[in-house]
């Protein structure tokens, strides 16, 4: 049994182990993307280099045997670096979102395509609960959002930009919440200051969570700002959560910001402090002073810029409550941008294909809505059954498989960034292949050939094959060969084993992950 | 176009069906019908035991192979590294045009003709160079290319009629040596030939035609040799076909004095009707001093005998020395009938003499031999590796060509040491006349026994066979080789495993160099001292190169290790064109670099030019003037191996794309996107993360430019290109001072940028202008000043 030094630590690997199972072994974790123990060495991606010092070389953890006396260093400065540059390398291939433009664009982080394949599948109430955990007030916001989501949609690129407005507005109408009790009482409490669209975010999110919330108001209603022409039934059911959850909302009622002065008759900033575990600042040019249990969250002019501050401000507050350090994280992204006009026939020509049925929708579905504001009481059904059809009409533009994707959750832990002029972009944009539930897109694949193994060792005929040399090398079924014959009947075992989502099954999307 | 499927039956009965078969069918099929035909490919999966995933694999791997129907025949357009500098690029263009081939289409559209850019074609001092069909033209220029395809249509028309009747000949006729070599038929000695047999029947000369083995002096083709028992040997170079037959009947007088008088006659009215006086024809006796310093410089030891020898007259070879070198061997290792050689004694010797690869890398050919003699292992292979796919080097083509009964002999002594019983010579297709000498040299040795049953003595079986490459550099990278000879997509492996421990099939396999194979018998002949006396401690004996680019006198040298830099270009090379400085070589090839002209007296051995940032590769060596860019030239090589990379690994299938793009920025004026520490530590990652050597050597000429040329990546940045040869760089403008108003820039100008009124000074709008240097090529008082 060779013996030999991993991080430091003196291990005995078993006979003829590499040094990445050696490593593993011994808990040492070493990333691959192109290993698979039922494969052997495929050597193709390079990201479980690691640096053998008592030879001064660097080595390929999956390929090189563990050998008597090697000093085996998994990630420092220079592995990591090594990583990092090659992982880039790997990203400037890989030609997919890995979240839509959508949902990368709302600033409350909606999470439009898995909203837009709940309604396409008519499963309208689930894709309302979405938008409702993400925008809070997906009706009112369906009234009057900006839409940066549909001024990015690629869909816009092809022919029109997808109605997401309309779309979370028309599900939060359709399938009105069904207001169930909150999370037990906390205990703590929070005084919210401004109930405005921040304000009320962050109180319904807190109180959800059982926190006991005192809303301040100057003016005699909530949220005054808001549009005239928002239907009341929308305003109503969307704000229905202060009355049935007890959220304790004091209008007409002015805080003075000046912290010293106490006062009997006048609410001040200090008295909240006093009375309260946590304070949230929501009004409009408003300094948040520097105090750890004052949280600001500004009352922003565009309404759903507004909803995320006050979704923000509560996660803070969360964070407080719960004694940890918050930590505002966007995961890495792999961006596909603004495609060429070439490629983007490539690009939809499939994903337009599968709904073919739901061309000329889209009007109505405009249309339908319009009606709907004008009359809430009309027919429920025939609006979520437009929705439906121009929820079909979305591109799918994210990943399915965004959370498991060891590709992005590598880039994420080596700190990859793109773009500028150390990364060039190296994409081929190719249309869409399916397998029954499985779709593959060969833009995403990174060539690690699993697949091609795994039909290999199982004698799958045809089975996946690499064609062409170089950058220009792509994985397909051989011999113009179906997706399905060349996967055969491993085609779930290559799914499971891609690194990425080049495959992945249609329906396992991660709406239905927490 | 319909597909006989029995025909595809008939070649896969010759091949076999099993895997190994892959590479030779798929290469009969596309012959047969010029393309692979989908139902072609499916009945090979079918009846053989190949894969589709490996078929499609592979068709679509190799360039050679079409997916779409290509034309009857085949214009190849080298774009080697000598061609690239020499315009190939124009030449290409100029043949689709010439053909009318539509834009983006590569055959023309009566299905005759397919155009199409080859990597090299290792005709590098004829650059540029096309081939049509196994037919080779030299210096082909842009307004040459219609009378090119005029003159391979004769002579395709012409049917071979064998002329002459048969002459009266002495026992020890007069020699007429003349190379026939794919390139020298290329450089006009294939004319001369053909006007030699002619005169010789027209005359009944008594003298006979000997192709004879190369002797590198490319640059001054056509060339015979006349060679009059006891007498001194004559040397023609640049001979034209009309001084043939004066040179012929200068010195062998025609049998009978009628012959004699017909002969003076018709030389008489020939020269009234031709109006000329004496042929321009260039006499050299026996051999002039730039000759005899190209040859006496050199030192021959794989190319011993060039220019004497017949390449196909294995009696000869052996008259002269040949196989001794395998007898003394087979004596040195001899043990009892039936037991196996004693290779340690060879590999002993191998080991005194120091040889060291000629591949590339230099690793020391004693120490592979013994691996594999180690290997516990009934059956193991010997691979000579013939895929030279270096844009820049035709050594190994020239051995083969030339010397193949030398290589085989090293090849013998090889299987001697290590106890193999079978060979390979892998040779790329690009080299029909490589494939076939060497295919008939060892017919000729199996005929004699050299080869088969008793080849190393005592019932001691060997024998080798040819397989064709498929046009692809990554294949002369060992792995990549045998998994290709194996029916697979030719991707590197992962080494270790070396082949010397498990390579073709998993059993030992010897991957060694033409060149290596070569130099063996000769150590074996003057002892491994003689060969550890030449060249450096570290590297001795001789080397091979290419010699090319912008030097008077381009060939093939073999020169002994050591020799500084300066020597070769200046002594073997001639120096660099008049009016032009030195500048830099590049050798190595696309795994190489650049060594600027103030390291030129550098010696050339492995470790040297690996200390420079360059390697040794395969041994191209091409020269380049003031007026060559060292951003252009990475460029050129990254293209290379961007294209040749085989896509497994992703440092080098999308690292090299983004280092080529880096430098098309630069080369295209666009450089100020171009950030140099980024491209720098892109070539590191490249350098240290991929997986072969292709990949691992790809940034050579990159990071060699950027450390000895750093200030021209920069000016590129700033838009400059210093040797004015990025066009998009560059202004044309009209010195209106010089410009006498003839307009004949404003014709010849193909985007109308030129204004001209006659007789007044032009004006180039350089909103319009392409930059194409036609301008300049027309202008008759150089008026057009390029900045």
């Amino acid at each position: 049994m060779p013996r030999l030094k991993i991080d430091g630590r003196e291990v005995d690997a078993a006979e003829n182990a590499t040094v990445l199972e050696a490593a593993r072994e011994a808990g040492v974790a070493i990333p691959t993307l192109c290993h698979h123990p039922e494969t052997g060495a495929l050597t193709s991606c390079m990201i479980c280099v690691v640096r053998n010092a008592a030879a001064g070389k660097t080595l390929l953890a999956c390929a090189s045997a563990a050998e008597e006396g090697m000093d085996i260093v998994t990630n420092d400065d220079e592995i990591c670096a090594l990583r990092r540059d090659t992982l880039a390398l790997l990203l400037a291939e890989h030609a997919g979102d890995c979240e839509g433009p959508c949902e990368r664009a709302c600033p409350a982080g909606l999470r439009v395509p898995q909203m837009l394949r709940r309604l396409q599948q008519g499963e309208g109430a689930d894709a309302a609960t979405i938008a409702r955990e993400d925008l809070i007030f997906p009706g009112i916001l369906g009234s009057i959002c900006t839409a940066p989501c549909q001024k990015i949609c690629r869909r816009g690129q092809y022919d029109q930009a997808l109605a997401i407005r309309a779309c979370h507005g028309g599900a939060a109408e359709t399938f009105p919440e069904k207001l169930e009790q909150p999370q037990p009482a906390s205990g703590k409490s929070v005084a919210i200051i401004g109930a405005g669209l921040a304000g009320l975010a962050a109180a319904r999110v807190l109180a959800q969570h059982g926190h006991a919330c005192r809303l301040y108001e100057r003016e005699d209603r909530v949220c005054p700002g808001l549009d005239d022409s928002i239907p009341d039934a929308i305003r109503e059911a969307e704000f229905a959560f202060l009355k049935i959850w007890n959220v304790a909302t004091f209008l007409a009622t002015d805080v003075d910001m000046n912290e010293s002065g106490q006062s009997e008759s006048v609410m001040t900033l200090a008295t909240c402090l006093e009375e309260n575990d946590a304070v949230i600042l929501a009004i409009k040019d408003a300094e948040t002073p520097n105090h750890e249990r004052i949280i600001g969250a500004r009352e922003e002019t565009m309404p759903v810029r507004a909803v995320a501050a006050g979704k923000r401000a509560a996660w803070r507050v969360q964070a407080l409550f719960a004694g940890e350090e918050y930590q505002e994280k966007r995961m890495f992204n792999s961006r596909l941008g603004r495609l060429e006009e070439n490629d983007l026939e490539a690009y939809a020509v499939e994903r337009k294909e599968r709904c073919h049925e739901c061309e000329g929708q889209h009007a109505l579905f405009m249309v339908s809505r319009a009606g709907m504001n004008a009359a809430p009481d009309g027919n429920a059904s025939e609006l979520s059954c437009a929705a439906q059809k121009e929820a079909a009409r979305c591109l799918h533009c994210d990943c399915l498989q965004p959370t498991t994707c060891k590709l992005r959750l590598y880039a994420e832990e080596y700190g990859v960034t793109l773009g500028g002029k150390r990364n060039l972009p190296h994409r081929i944009i190719l249309p869409i292949e399916r397998a029954g539930a499985i779709l593959f897109e060969p833009g995403k694949c990174i060539k690690c050939g699993v697949c091609i193994a795994l039909t290999r060792k199982y004698g799958i005929d045809p089975g996946m094959t690499i064609a062409g040399r170089g950058v220009k090398s792509r994985v397909r079924a051989a011999l113009g060969a179906t997706l399905q014959a060349g996967l055969g009947s491993v085609a779930e075992a290559c799914v499971r084993a891609c690194p990425t989502a080049a495959l992945a099954f249609e329906n396992e999307s991660h709406c239905e992950q927490p | 176009m319909d597909v006989d499927l029995r025909e595809v039956d008939r070649i896969i009965e010759t091949h076999g069906r099993d895997r190994q078969a892959l590479l030779p069918i798929l290469q009969d099929v596309q012959r047969l019908f010029r393309w692979l035909p989908p139902e072609a490919l499916r009945r090979i999966s079918d009846v053989t035991e190949i894969t589709p995933a490996d078929l499609d694999g592979v068709a679509s791997f190799f360039p050679m192979f079409r997916d779409t129907p290509g034309g009857r025949h085949t214009i190849c357009v080298c774009d080697g590294t000598a061609c690239h500098l020499k315009d190939a690029e124009r030449v290409f263009d100029a043949s689709l045009k010439a053909l009318d081939i539509a834009p983006g289409a590569d055959t023309d559209a009566r299905g005759q003709y397919t155009v199409q850019k080859v990597q090299c074609l290792g005709c590098c001092t004829l650059a540029p160079a096309v081939q049509i069909d196994g037919i080779t033209y030299g210096h082909v220029r842009p307004d040459t290319v219609l009378e090119m395809i005029e003159d391979f249509e004769r002579a395709t028309a012409a049917a071979a009629d064998e002329k002459g009747r048969p002459r009266p000949l002495p026992d020890a006729p007069p020699e007429i040596r003349i190379c026939l070599d794919s390139c020298c038929i290329a450089g006009g000695n294939g004319r001369i030939r053909d006007v030699v047999d002619e005169t010789l029947a027209r005359y009944r000369l008594p003298a006979v035609v000997k192709p004879v083995s190369c002797v590198g002096l490319c640059h001054l083709l056509p060339l015979i040799e006349i060679a009059v028992p006891d007498e001194e040997i004559y040397t023609y170079t640049k001979v034209t076909t009309d001084a043939v037959s004066d040179i012929l009947l200068r010195h062998i007088p025609p049998p009978g004095a009628f012959g004699r008088l017909r002969a003076a006659a018709e030389r008489r009215l020939e020269k009234l009707y031709a109006g000329e006086s004496e042929s321009p024809v260039r006499r050299v006796a026996p051999r002039e001093p730039d000759i005899t310093h190209f040859l006496n410089i050199q030192c021959r030891i794989a190319t011993e005998h060039s220019g004497e020898t017949n390449p196909a007259d294995l009696e000869e070879y052996i008259r002269l020395g040949g196989f001794a070198a395998l007898r003394r061997c087979l004596d040195m290792a001899a043990a009892e009938p039936g037991a196996p050689l004693n290779g340690d004694a060879i590999i002993d010797v191998i080991e005194k003499s120091g040889l060291r690869g000629r591949g590339g890398a230099g690793f020391p050919t004693a120490e592979k031999w013994r691996i594999v003699r180690n290997a516990v292992n009934s059956t193991k292979y010997i691979i000579c590796n013939g895929d030279e796919g270096d844009p820049g080097a035709f050594m190994d083509r020239m051995l083969l060509e030339s010397f193949a009964y030398r290589v085989i002999e090293g090849m013998l002594i090889a299987a001697a040491a290590v106890g193999a019983e079978q060979g390979i010579f892998y040779v790329r297709s690009e080299y029909p006349m490589a494939v076939e000498r060497t295919r008939l040299a060892l017919d000729q040795c199996r005929n004699a026994g050299l080869l088969g049953d008793n080849a190393l003595g005592d019932g001691r079986f060997f024998d080798a066979e040819v397989r064709e490459g498929a046009g692809a550099f990554v294949c002369g990278e060992e792995s990549a080789l045998i998994v290709s000879l194996e029916g697979r997509r030719p991707s590197p492996r992962f080494r270790p495993p070396f082949p010397a421990y498990s390579g073709l099939n998993g059993k030992p396999t010897l991957v060694n160099n033409v060149e290596t194979l070569a130099m063996v018998p000769w150590i074996f002949r003057n002892g491994p001292e003689a060969f550890a006396a030449l060249g450096t401690p570290t590297s001795p004996g001789a080397k091979v190169f290419a010699l090319a680019g912008k030097i008077n006198h381009g060939g093939l040298i073999e020169v002994p290790m050591g020799m500084t830099i300066r020597q070769i270009v200046e002594e073997a090379g001639g120096d660099v064109t008049e009016g032009h400085t030195f500048k830099a070589v590049q050798i190595g090839g696309p795994s190489g670099g650049c060594i600027p002209a103030s390291l030129a007296d550098l010696p050339v051995d492995y470790e040297a030019l690996t200390e420079a940032g360059a390697m040794m590769g395969s041994g191209g060596l091409v020269v380049m003037d003031d007026t060559d860019c060292i951003v252009e030239m990475a460029r050129y090589f990254l293209e290379f191996t961007q294209m040749e990379s085989c896509g497994k690994c992703v440092p080098c299938r999308v690292g090299a794309a983004q280092l080529l793009t880096m430098l098309d920025n630069l080369c295209a004026g666009r450089g100020d996107t171009v950030d140099l520490d980024a491209l720098t530590r892109l070539a590191e990652v490249i350098q240290q993360q991929s997986l072969c050597g292709l990949g691992k050597t790809a940034p050579n000429p990159v990071l060699t430019g950027l450390r000895h040329f750093r200030d021209e990546f920069e000016a590129h940045i700033h838009g400059r290109c210093p040797a004015k040869k990025c066009r998009p760089l560059l202004t044309y403008t009209i010195d209106a001072d010089t410009c006498i108003g003839c307009t004949k820039c404003a014709q010849a100008c193909p985007s109308g940028a030129i204004t001209a009124t006659p007789y007044e000074a032009h004006l180039i709008d350089q909103e319009t202008c392409v930059q194409c240097n036609g301008c300049v090529d027309v202008c008759p008082v150089n008026a057009v000043k390029v900045e």
